[in-house]
């Protein structure tokens, strides 16, 4: 059975977003989920600015917003951002002087692992992050 | 909301541009504008991070916009007192060394001849 992340996801992991002004909201419930799922506090604030990136990618490259899932399984911490955007890649960190381009980079940095999935509602972006790093 | 809060003073040869909060893309305008602003007194800028939470890539866009403004019309731009994860983002980006103060650049032969 295929898994449709809309239907199924438990609503208290689950957090919408859809405007700049909700960027501080969706750190704070990442941040919050993470930490009471054994996340240690140093990467609990890594994932504050990776789950943001997302998000910010989201507002920026599409013209609705995403939704923002927190899960832990088999002792790893997993975050998905879901929106409508077409797959994407993930590139090397601009030189510090480039304007622009950093988001992403940023993501794969700061995360164990980065998987790119379609989904039915768009893209799935999931980090990955070790629960005793 | 990330409450968000940017202070420009003036002082004897320079301006100070204080920043507190959270900044992301919600308030980076206003982190540009305030930045280019300070620059356009023409004096030495210093931006003091000690009391910022937060920053993301749409912050660093604005610092690294300020830097190439700052590079253009000579004038001075620096930070100070970056910590936690606003440390890391720095690091992470390398801006932190872009716009790092010169005494905190790492000079050897310096070092060697006091």
């Amino acid at each position: 059975m295929s898994r449709s992340t809309g239907s199924v996801w438990p609503a208290q992991d689950t957090m919408a977003y859809g405007r700049a002004d909700d960027l501080a909201g969706v750190r704070a419930f990442a941040r919050s989920r993470a930490a009471a799922l054994g996340l240690p506090a140093r990467r609990v604030e890594m994932l504050g600015l990776a789950v943001s990136e997302l998000a910010t990618n989201t507002l920026q490259h599409t013209s609705g917003g995403g939704r923002v899932r927190v899960w832990a399984e088999s002792g790893q911490l997993y975050c998905e951002v879901v929106d409508a955007g077409p797959m994407r890649s993930i590139g090397d960190m601009p030189p510090a002087s480039a304007v622009s381009g950093r988001g992403l980079a940023i993501v794969r940095r700061v995360a164990d692992d980065v998987d790119i999935l379609p989904d039915s509602d768009g893209t799935a972006v999931r980090m990955r992050m070790a629960l005793d790093a | 909301m990330a409450g968000f809060e940017v202070t420009t003073s003036a002082q004897a040869n320079r301006t100070v541009v204080a920043l507190a909060g959270e900044c992301d893309l919600s308030v980076s305008g206003e982190l540009t504008s305030a930045l280019l602003g300070a620059l356009g007194e023409g004096r030495e800028v210093v931006v003091d991070l000690a009391a910022l939470q937060f920053l993301d890539s749409s912050g660093v866009h604005g610092l690294v916009t300020a830097y190439h403004a700052a590079k253009r019309d000579g004038v001075p731009l620096r930070l100070v007192n970056a910590g936690g994860v606003v440390a890391d983002v720095l690091d992470l980006t390398g801006v932190g060394e872009l716009l790092a103060a010169p005494s905190e650049e790492p000079s050897r032969e310096g070092l060697e001849n006091v």
